[in-house]
């Protein structure tokens, strides 16, 4: 099943886009309800991306989420997210808008290959670790990403 | 070693948007209420756009197969419940390949009440397959198969549901152990075994003593 997990720097701009941008803030929190939910009902996370229009594909497998649905003239921001399915985490990174807009792209590069970096040094370790003492082989229980 | 540390995560992970935000800004409660209030405006909507999505369908795929233009989809879902029609929602299940089962519930219905409702309509369903199978014997065959391995499920939900419960003192009196005959598998899913603390142990299902 899926989890979210958050950053330290969303977390602190988060609370700031709220005293800000409250309508724009419910609805990127909206977006990614729909987002995530899309996610636990099965599909792919790059199916999932392509088929909301509130999506926008970014580098390094980062996907964008903006405020669509706000009413009026709303400030263009974006919450910045990256799905892992393989440990079925989508993490939300960072939250924006369009003149930080490079900045949060590079924030989004830097956490997602660290985090790559990270996944990568805990498999040698778990290899090095299978290679001393084998481990049992799963039972069915053990699927990921378990829809509902 | 845990990745928090380098990618400065926040210990811990949610299971939905809105447990996370309660969670973590509870100390701004209007926020809390305002994003409860904008996604309980927006359940169904949502519903149907993770339909579209499951199903592979753009917006504009959906506009297609339900004779209107792609703006007409994108304002549907990012609007309320309460602007739907039934056809529109008649209109994306068609397209997504569902069908429509709605369910008239007295309010305030408590989910004990609602467990009892289910239980109610999967004995109308076994009515139905028994009814259905007739005497053909190829039939009966299938159906007693599929009751047998239905009823190997249904036990198997109880008693996790019963296992997950901390232990009072309550459960060991109000649970028995009996012996369950091994499922052979169909093309359902059949839930995995119990698991047994006891290596060699028979498997054994648990039922509620009446």
């Amino acid at each position: 099943m899926w989890v979210l997990r958050f950053t330290e720097e969303y977390d602190r701009k988060l609370k700031q886009f709220i005293k800000k941008h409250p309508k724009e803030t419910t609805a990127m929190l909206s977006n990614l309800d729909t987002y995530f939910k899309t996610l636990i009902a099965g599909v792919k996370p790059l199916q999932a991306q392509s088929g909301h229009g509130f999506i926008h594909t970014e580098s390094h497998g980062a996907i964008a989420i903006d405020q669509k649905g706000t009413k009026g003239k709303p400030t263009q921001t974006r919450l910045y997210v990256y799905a892992d399915a393989d440990t079925c985490t989508l993490y939300l990174i960072t939250v924006g808008d369009k003149k930080t807009q490079s900045n949060d792209n590079s924030t989004c590069r830097e956490f997602i290959v660290s985090l790559r970096e990270q996944k990568q040094n805990d498999q040698n370790v778990a290899s090095v670790e299978e290679q001393e003492s084998p481990r049992p082989l799963p039972d069915e229980s053990d699927e990921q990403c378990e829809s509902d | 070693m845990s990745n928090a540390n380098q990618t400065n995560l926040v210990k811990g992970s949610h299971k939905n948007v809105m447990e996370m935000v309660r969670e973590h800004l509870s100390d701004d409660q209007e926020f809390v209420n305002e994003l409860a209030a904008h996604l309980k405006e927006r359940e169904m909507v949502k519903i149907l756009a993770v339909l579209r999505s499951r199903a592979n369908l753009s917006q504009k795929d959906m506009a297609l197969k339900t004779g209107c233009k792609q703006p007409r989809i994108s304002k549907l879902e990012s609007g309320v419940d309460d602007d739907i029609r039934f056809g529109d929602i008649l209109s994306y299940l068609k397209a997504t390949n569902h069908e429509v089962r709605i369910f008239f519930l007295p309010a305030g219905m408590t989910l004990a009440d609602e467990v009892k409702m289910h239980a109610s309509v999967i004995h109308r369903l076994f009515s139905r397959m028994v009814k259905l199978a007739g005497n053909d014997t190829a039939i009966v065959k299938g159906v007693a198969e599929f009751i047998e391995e239905a009823q190997h499920n249904l036990t198997r939900l109880t008693q996790i549901a019963a296992e997950s419960l901390p232990d009072c003192g309550q459960r060991a009196s109000r649970l028995v152990e009996v012996d369950a005959p091994q499922v052979k598998k169909s093309d359902d899913k059949v839930l995995p075994p119990a698991p047994t603390t006891d290596k060699g142990k028979k498997k054994k299902k648990t039922v509620t003593a009446s």
